[in-house]
């Protein structure tokens, strides 16, 4: 028996697997890949301007886990169809976002993981750092907070 | 990690865009794996990247097929698993050598956060087989 990975699609249609498939996608009921794109980049992209505007008006962590979601979707997006829809200058400003969130994220992430996870006998070796993250995530949370409030995505 | 480019010449259709760009995206993730299995921080953190890109393409195009969804929620586990793996690294990284407890915690915590994702590719791969993505390939050249 091949390894699994080996099958192909032409093999796995030899053996006639996905026939209920194949009859669903006649021609009419298949979507103009530039129309279809189109729509997506824009879901897209209110989804992460959405997530911009809820952050600025209000920063909290969920809020900002929400706006580096939807700037990672984005952002894949982008760089799937880059061939078909070039859209460089966008990416940028989406990859720029990402990044001024990147520290606050990192921040906060790690912050939480030493808070749970520190062993109570060495509670007292942990505070400096603690202390030290607190204070960076403040302040990147700030810095991306004043960033974001400048930055669009919309056309 | 710069994304492998998905070339996308001749394409007409939703479902041959789909097609290009998760046969793309499944061949980066198989190309990757093997930092599963030696794992390195490196080697997981570049892994974890691709599932992640996979796992959006699947969603994305979920909208045109939705069993894609069935296969993109496995990937989204492994991705919680590589990222709480790589959490621990980021903190290992900067704890006080003194913390030797905290350390061992840690470090015990990140190589059961591996195993799980290492079980987890495992589902996601016999859920690839099945992947719908080959269907959407298939009709777009048999129209």
């Amino acid at each position: 028996m091949g390894r699994r990975g080996d099958l192909t699609s032409n093999r796995i249609l030899r053996e006639g697997r996905f026939k209920y498939f194949r009859r669903t996608l006649a021609r009419n009921e298949r979507p103009p890949a530039m129309k279809w794109l189109k729509r997506a980049v824009e879901k897209e992209r209110r989804a992460l301007e959405g997530a911009r505007r809820r952050f600025v008006s209000k920063s909290t962590e969920e809020r900002l886990h929400s706006v580096r979601t939807a700037g990672r979707r984005f952002r894949s997006l982008l760089e799937d169809v880059a061939e078909l829809a070039p859209s460089a200058k966008l990416l940028r400003r989406v990859k720029r976002a990402a990044e001024q969130t990147d520290a606050a994220r990192d921040a906060t992430i790690i912050l939480r993981l030493l808070e749970n996870s520190v062993d109570p006998s060495e509670r007292h070796l942990a505070e400096p750092l603690l202390a030290e993250l607190s204070a960076r995530e403040s302040e990147a949370t700030r810095l991306a907070h004043k960033r974001l409030r400048r930055a669009r995505f919309t056309g | 990690m710069k994304p492998e480019p998905v070339h996308l010449g001749g394409v007409t259709d939703g479902f041959g865009l789909a097609a290009r760009v998760l046969d793309t995206r499944v061949r980066e993730v198989r190309r990757l794996a093997g930092g599963l299995q030696k794992r390195d921080q490196h080697g997981l953190h570049d892994f974890r990247i691709a599932c992640k890109r996979l796992r959006y393409a699947l969603e994305r195009f979920a909208d045109l097929e939705a069993s894609l969804e069935t296969v993109a929620a496995p990937f989204a586990l492994l991705q919680d698993a590589l990222g709480e793996a790589h959490d621990r690294d980021v903190l290992l990284s900067i704890l006080p050598v003194a913390m030797g407890q905290t350390e061992h915690r840690l470090a015990g915590e990140r190589e059961a956060c591996v195993d799980r994702a290492v079980v987890l590719w495992a589902q996601a791969q016999e859920l690839l087989l099945d992947c719908p993505l080959i269907v959407l390939e298939a009709a777009s050249n048999h129209s």
